[in-house]
């Protein structure tokens, strides 16, 4: 699979959970703050599909983006350790 | 735990083991949009809420339906997505609208909830409610305590009580009415006695006079008002079901209201899982109290509170009236004599162990094994005997079985004003 496929899947997935989002809290909006959020999708979506897939790109030439990624998993690894605990609590 | 956001965790954290266990990049760029979805989030608002209270009606009856108004103002700033939830007291029914609200507040908005519920008798507490303040988008969270504190007393159920023309031996120097005879300002005959100078010419008995050849002056029988003291048994091991104390408690209100409603002073106490007391006092305010005491009776056992022993009668003035209501217990019997023994004019309303308190109807008569009526046989036998020591130390008594209305009952036996 190529590098922009997976990234693509990644991007897919966050898309999928935004929409989820959206449709929990929707029906709680106001008109205005339901443009807002629309606004920010796109412009999150937009933003971060750009460096997805750009490091997809990337990593293709370098062995490994080790130090940037290894961070990245590590805070990802704490939220969702963080989140968990919100619920425990 | 918010779902998504823990959904978008752990796919990072996926792909980025991924990544690292088989050094590829490309999974660390699927995980970029995840990550920063959850790590770009800034923190949710924080709310500054006041919240407010109401029941409508503030004394409901029991098992009607009671509104529950809250009503929030936003002193900070503006909250788009926020989350209320009250939690409704355990007994409560909830009988119409949602205890949950959700949706966006601007700064300085009010917004008011209000739902329904249904209570039995007793106090219900409401503590506070649980708040969520959100980002819409970025699903991040923050949840909070708001206090808002309530509570509904749910009194017993409205009964008629019996009209009681008792008296005590002690009587307050205000008016009111009871069954206390004293000579005063009434308009019921009292007595006669010898004429006084001083005394109103017109209260001269004429015939008295030429009867007897003196000056005899008629005396009138002047109400006055006397201190009683209602008792109310929460002792579980006492009770057969909780209809018969339901019907205790609403029963003793009954009572209570009776005495106050003719200008008496009453005082309450809740002996059994817990001794509570609520001074002697008279009026509109008392009417309220003994409203929230009854409301607030719960059965229980306490080690203490077993038998009437330990009963603090001292705590009621003098020479005043105690009724106790209670199944009565073998056991209570002394208790009850050295209360009275001690210058108390002592009544008690008895709920019949073996009545029926299920709505107040008529036992049906079920064919019950033979063994069954040999021990109700022995119950009324026991019964009767401790009824017939009751009325012979002068302790008046009203026994209910649930069969009669409450005010149709009768005093059996004479409660005594002396000892």
């Amino acid at each position: 699979m190529s590098g922009i496929a997976i990234a693509l899947i990644g991007l897919a997935a966050t898309i999928a959970l935004i929409a989820l989002r959206y449709l929990s809290v929707r029906s709680y909006l106001s008109p205005g703050l339901r443009r807002s959020f629309m606004r920010l999708t796109a412009m999150f979506t937009g933003a971060s599909g750009l460096a997805g897939l750009a490091l997809a790109a990337l990593s293709g030439s370098l062995a490994l983006p080790a130090g940037p990624a290894l961070i990245l998993g590590i805070l990802a690894f704490r939220a969702f350790i963080r989140e968990a605990g919100k619920g425990e609590r | 735990m918010n779902k998504l956001r823990g959904a978008a965790g752990f796919l990072a954290a996926t792909a980025c083991a991924f990544g690292i266990a088989s050094a590829d990049g490309r999974y660390f760029a699927a995980a970029l949009p995840l990550a920063a979805w959850l790590l770009l989030a800034p923190r949710a608002p924080e709310a500054k809420l006041k919240a407010e209270r109401s029941f409508d009606p503030g004394q409901p009856k029991k098992g009607e339906p009671v509104r529950v108004r809250l009503r929030l103002r936003n002193l900070g700033q503006a909250l788009p997505l926020l989350s209320v939830a009250d939690a409704v007291p355990a007994g409560a029914v909830l009988a119409e609208g949602s205890p949950f609200w959700r949706g966006s507040l601007e700064a300085g908005a009010e917004l008011e909830v209000s739902y329904m519920v249904r209570c039995p008798r007793g106090m219900f507490g409401f503590a506070g409610l649980s708040c969520v303040s959100e980002q819409p988008f970025w699903a991040s969270r923050a949840a909070f305590f708001l206090p808002c504190p309530g509570r509904l007393a749910v009194p017993p159920a409205r009964m008629k009580a019996p009209s009681l023309t008792i008296g005590a031996q002690a009587v307050r120097p205000f008016s009111g009415l009871s069954g206390a005879r004293r000579a005063g300002e009434g308009a019921e005959f009292f007595g006669t006695r010898d004429y006084y100078p001083g005394d109103r010419l017109r209260s001269l008995n004429w015939r008295a006079g030429a009867l007897w050849g003196q000056n005899i002056v008629n005396l009138f029988e002047g109400e006055r008002a006397i201190d009683a003291g209602i008792i109310l048994d929460c002792r579980a091991e006492a009770y057969n079901s909780a209809d018969q104390f339901e019907a205790g408690c609403a029963a003793a209100l009954a009572l209570a209201e009776f005495f106050l409603d003719g200008a008496n002073r009453v005082g309450f106490m809740r002996y059994g899982a817990e001794l509570d007391w609520v001074a002697p006092g008279a009026g509109r305010e008392q009417r309220h109290k003994l409203r929230r005491s009854c409301a607030a009776a719960t059965l229980g056992d306490h080690a203490a509170f077993e038998r009437f022993d330990h009963l603090p009668v001292s705590l009621f003035p003098p020479g005043s009236l105690v009724l106790l209501v209670s199944p009565l217990l073998r056991e209570d019997l002394r208790a009850l004599r050295a209360m009275r023994a001690s210058g108390y004019t002592v009544l008690a309303l008895r709920l019949d162990p073996l009545g029926d308190f299920s709505g107040l109807n008529p036992a049906t008569p079920s064919e019950a094994a033979m063994e069954q009526d040999i021990a109700r046989r022995i119950m009324e036998l026991e019964d009767a005997f401790t009824l017939a020591r009751l009325s012979r130390a002068g302790i008046g008594l009203l026994a209910w079985d649930g069969t009669k209305p409450l005010w149709s009952l009768r005093m059996r036996g004479r409660a005594e004003l002396r000892p």
